[in-house]
């Protein structure tokens, strides 16, 4: 009887973990290849092309955005440790919903734009105590432009944590813009201003 | 006269102008760098050439002359691109240089796309495109260098401020209104014995500049400027009068030889005036010294005159004996005795309508009137002198023609009744009316400009200057004898609406300085992280790198991105450009050699030594101190302040000046500032209001003169009255052709009516006095043939020397040539078909003695 209770459970250890590793992405590398290449095949789909249909397929990316992106700590590191650990749990909430939803419109149009047919080189990933790098570039016939990735190993896995585009980290652009709209303004009249960009991306949709 | 003067003391410096035609900066500074050296190296001929103002000398106010927006816009830059500047002096290098480029743009595009909308361009839904200008002056400058070009134009002018900081190689030169002419000012050397002429320095000057064309084909250049308009005019007019004089010469000859119907008494009759030419010339050195542009004219018009002298003692010679068949002797005594007397006084009486002109204070019209009454006197003697010995040696007898009968005597040349009298006269009253209609339209034309030659470069180049800038070539001078009497005046000058421009040692100084080194001030903290001198570049350029940098530079220019940049959108040609640039530097990378490494390496210091420059240029400016009128260049104070601190102002009017109405309200609003203002305007306004009226008054004084004369002479005003009737309705029957044919008036036509006065009283002498000694038959007044071909022949002649005037390329005395021409056929129209109409009216008895044929009693 013991013998086959011991069986049992190595047989569901084996059958747990072997299922883990089937869902969880093996590398940080791998997460933004299956990403850039999930948008690649979004924005090459003939069934998808056209100035008409170029909604759908942003609401596609989007999705794809939505599942490869930490907004939890992409808002906290845009607005700034100080000032999120001031804010309370449902203003954090609500900052991070409005911070997706613009990140969400500016990244996809992004991409709409930049990811068509190029090429795109993986030049390697540096890993560290849970973060990592991914970098690339994207390759035109004319130029290129090397794109990082920053990632965060999370409890479901890999997420991009921030891009930096060309040596430009759309999360420290955040930051500065933000620093500089609360020390004038105040944080109400940033969240102000992000309702309002919010309100007015969502009308045009 | 003496603000004038002192006026002219400061426009003593750009006595001459050379004018360059500019189609490209560059060529046209290539062409200055080359003619600049080659006059100031002629001491000889020129005193100053002042051609630059050089922008080291304004280095430490460079600043203070932008505006405080341009101010507030070069510290918002510095601010912008602190990092930029702070990073690139840190590590200086070219790599280094595009990197942060690269950096700032990506910056830039990132900020756009994801937080635009917290710029505060974004609320008003309107951004300034981004300016990839630096950028491309960069790339222009590298790809130059990189193919083998050794100049260098700073790009960090634009980069700290988009105005105010042109390219300094461009600086400090005298450009017209949007460059469309390059000026050079020049002085001629004049004084001392190593000096010389002004037609001497204006000579040499245009041998300079024709010289330097010749390496520079592509080239348009001149010579203008006020004394060499001057140079021009009586160099022409100079040249032209000695054609004139002698083309009058032998159309008098031609016409006497027609006349006279052989050669040899023409010959006697040139001799004679060539001999009292030739002395009032002499007199002319002698009591004055030289020739004025009026005065030049002399010598054709005394010519047409004086011949007349010997017309009439030859018409009245041949009379004696061939009519009458008197010995030479005889016939020599007669003429002495009956024409002598009535020569000097037609002589006389034109001498009187000259020498009026010496009384109107116009030192022009003075000598004219001088050297022609000279002229006339000295012709009227050697008429009854010289010639009467000449026919004695040297004239032939003639076949003997005796008078048959009395009839032959009195064969007329005009056979007048009462009738035709009267409707002669009424004819005369009716042209007399239209007229003096016409006479009151008449313009007047004061542009001196419209005086000259069209062919003379100075007025070439003048015109082009005038229409290519937007103020006139001459503009009125006001003084002050301090600065805030400058700026007092200044102010007012600007409110006038007759003004649209005034120019004092102010305008070289910056405005509202006080306030502008408080703003350079308020910059100093932040070039405090930037070292004061950058470290030169070491190291070989990394050409792989900088091909990468370039690639990433390349990829935002592509316009899939351009969407990207949101309001700040680049323009679209400089993308392209950009793309354009870098892909054929790219290509040059590829074929790259030693040389153009080298070259490569010789632009990076270029560049780094420029903001070295640029840099010290900010921290000499932050420091400064306010700029006074000591600091500026003594080519700009001594055109600007005279001495004991005497300041010019110059103010330039806002409409046509050569309009008479505008140029009277303009002299007049400069007055209410100022009584004592000058200048060409002024002058103009004051000079040809006063002309005008002294040639008038000239012709008035002359009337006078010639009335009050002739009635000694005739002792009978209606004779008198009678005699001058062709000078007046001449006069006035001129004005009204000149009206049907839109002719004006001028500066140089404006003494036509002395002229004509001078010109035309002896033929209404001559008339009268032989008018008296004929008498009425039956009824019918007559005018003898040989009276009337002497005074149709005079007149005639007269006509020859005024119209010869017609030839010179002077515009002005060509108008008045053409003006005394038509002013004397006017008169002996007057005097040939109408006077006799009106001596028929007057009884002959009235003279108190009735003559036979022979003036006897």
């Amino acid at each position: 009887m013991k013998e086959i209770m011991s069986l049992t459970f190595v047989l569901l250890m084996l059958f747990i973990s072997a299922h883990e590793s089937l869902g969880q992405t093996k590398t940080a590398t791998d997460l933004v290849r299956n990403m850039l290449d999930e948008v690649m095949a979004i924005q090459n789909n003939p069934e998808l092309q056209g100035q008409g249909l170029r909604d759908k397929r942003r609401g596609l990316i989007q999705k794809v955005i939505l599942k490869s992106f930490d907004f939890e700590n992409m808002s906290k590191n845009a607005l700034g440790a100080e000032q999120w650990n001031a804010l309370k749990p449902e203003q954090r909430s609500e900052f991070r919903s409005i911070f997706q939803g613009l990140f969400l419109d500016s990244y996809s149009r992004l991409v709409l734009e930049f990811l068509k047919k190029e090429r795109i080189e993986y030049r390697g990933e540096e890993t560290a105590q849970g973060k990592a790098i991914v970098r690339s570039i994207i390759h035109r016939v004319e130029g290129q432009l090397p794109v990082d990735y920053l990632l965060t190993n999370l409890k479901n896995g890999w997420l991009v944590s921030d891009v930096i585009i060309d040596g430009v980290s759309i999360v420290g652009n955040y930051h500065n813009a933000f620093s500089r709209i609360i020390k004038i303004e105040s944080y109400s009249g940033l969240l102000k201003r992000m309702q309002l960009q919010q309100k007015a991306t969502q009308a045009g949709e | 006269m003496q603000l004038l003067e002192v006026a002219d003391q400061f426009s003593e410096h750009d006595a001459f102008i050379v004018a360059i035609e500019n189609r490209d900066v560059r060529r046209t500074l290539e062409f200055v760098s080359a003619l600049a050296p080659k006059l100031e190296a002629d001491r000889q001929h020129f005193a100053e050439v002042f051609f630059r103002v050089d922008p080291a000398h304004f280095r430490p106010w460079a600043l203070l002359y932008l505006s405080p927006k341009e101010l507030a816009d070069l510290r918002s830059n510095l601010l912008q691109h602190k990092s930029f500047i702070k990073n690139l002096c840190q590590s200086p290098g070219l790599v280094k240089f595009f990197e942060e480029v690269n950096n700032e743009m990506a910056s830039h595009m990132i900020g756009q796309l994801f937080t635009g909308f917290l710029e505060p361009s974004s609320e008003e839904g309107k951004g300034e495109p981004m300016d990839l200008d630096f950028l491309l002056r960069v790339l222009r400058e590298m790809k130059a260098n990189i193919e083998g070009s050794s100049s260098f134009t700073s790009p960090w002018n634009s980069f700290f401020s988009k105005v105010g900081w042109t390219a300094e190689a461009e600086e400090g030169y005298f450009w017209t209104n949007e460059k469309k002419y390059l000026l050079i000012f020049v002085s001629p050397n004049t004084q001392g014995s190593g000096g010389s002429t002004e037609k001497d320095a204006l000579t040499a000057l245009r041998q300079h500049v024709a010289a330097v064309k010749q390496r520079f084909p592509d080239i348009e250049a001149g010579v203008t400027g006020q004394k060499a308009l001057n140079v021009d005019e009586m160099n022409m007019a100079l040249n032209d009068m000695s054609i004139v004089t002698i083309i009058s010469i032998i159309s008098l000859g031609a016409l006497l030889v027609l006349f006279w119907r052989t050669v040899r008494r023409p010959l006697l009759q040139l001799t004679t005036q060539m001999v009292s030419l030739s002395f009032t010339f002499g007199l002319t050195t002698l009591l004055i010294g030289h020739l004025n542009l009026l005065s030049i004219t002399f010598a054709p018009i005394v010519l047409g005159l004086g011949i007349d002298y010997d017309i009439h003692w030859f018409s009245r010679y041949n009379e004696e004996r061939q009519r009458k068949g008197q010995s030479i002797r005889q016939a020599l005594s007669i003429t002495m005795e009956r024409t002598g007397p009535a020569i000097l006084v037609a002589a006389l009486s034109t001498c009187l309508a000259f020498f009026p002109l010496a009384l109107t204070g116009f030192k022009g019209l003075s000598e004219l009137g001088i050297i022609c009454g000279m002229g006339l006197l000295v012709s009227s003697i050697t008429s009854i002198c010289l010639l009467p010995a000449l026919i004695v040696l040297f004239d032939r007898p003639r076949p003997y023609m005796p008078l048959l009968d009395d009839k032959q005597e009195v064969k007329p040349l005009v056979r007048i009744t009462k009738q035709r009298a009267i409707g002669l006269l009424v004819l005369a009253a009716f042209c007399t009316g239209l007229s003096l209609w016409g006479a009151r339209k008449i313009k007047f034309d004061l542009n001196m400009l419209h005086l000259q030659s069209k062919d003379a470069e100075s007025v070439i180049w003048e015109t082009k200057l005038i229409e290519g800038s937007k103020y006139p070539s001459i503009y009125g001078v006001l003084f002050a004898h301090s600065l805030a009497e400058v700026a007092t005046k200044t102010k007012a000058l600007k409110k006038l609406p007759t003004v649209s421009e005034v120019q004092s040692i102010e305008d070289f100084l910056p405005q509202d300085q006080a306030h502008k080194i408080s703003l350079l001030r308020g910059m100093k903290p932040l070039l405090a992280d930037i070292p004061s001198t950058i470290p030169r570049p070491a190291g070989p350029i990394d050409i792989a790198h900088l091909e990468d940098v370039f690639s990433r530079i390349r990829f935002k220019m592509e316009n899939t991105s351009a969407k990207e940049w949101g309001v700040n959108k680049p323009i679209e040609a400089q993308m392209k450009e950009v793309c354009l640039l870098i892909d054929t530097i790219k290509k040059d990378f590829h074929s790259i050699g030693k040389d153009t490494l080298l070259r490569l390496k010789q632009f990076e210091r270029h560049i780094f030594e420029d903001l070295n420059d640029k840099l010290s240029l900010l921290r000499e400016n932050i420091d400064t101190r306010p700029m006074q009128i000591s600091d500026l260049p003594q080519p700009i104070r001594e055109r600007f302040v005279g001495p004991d601190n005497l300041y010019l102002i110059r103010v330039f009017p806002a409409m046509d000046i050569w309009d008479p109405q505008f140029l009277g309200v303009f002299v007049e609003d400069l007055r209410r500032i100022d009584p004592d203002v000058t200048g060409d305007p002024v002058t103009l306004y004051v000079f040809t209001k006063e002309f005008r009226d002294s040639s008038i008054k000239a012709a008035i004084y002359a009337l006078i003169f010639i009335f009050v004369f002739l009635l000694l002479m005739l002792r009978n005003v209606a004779f008198t009255l009678a005699a001058i009737t062709p000078l007046i309705l001449g006069a006035l029957w001129t004005f009204g052709l000149m009206y049907l044919f839109g002719m004006d008036l001028n500066l140089a036509n404006t003494i036509f009516l002395p002229l004509v006065i001078g010109a035309g009283v002896e033929y209404g002498v001559i008339v009268v006095e032989r008018w008296r000694q004929g008498k009425k038959v039956k009824e019918q007044a007559t005018l003898p043939v040989s009276t009337g071909m002497g005074v149709l022949l005079a007149g005639l002649t007269t006509t020859i020397g005024f119209a010869s005037l017609m030839i010179s390329r002077h515009q002005g005395i060509h108008s008045l040539g053409l003006l005394t021409t038509i002013g004397s056929l006017t008169v002996i129209t007057v005097t040939i078909l109408f006077l006799p109409a009106l001596l028929y009216l007057i009884p002959n008895n009235k003279s108190g003695r009735i003559e036979n044929n022979d003036g006897e009693p």
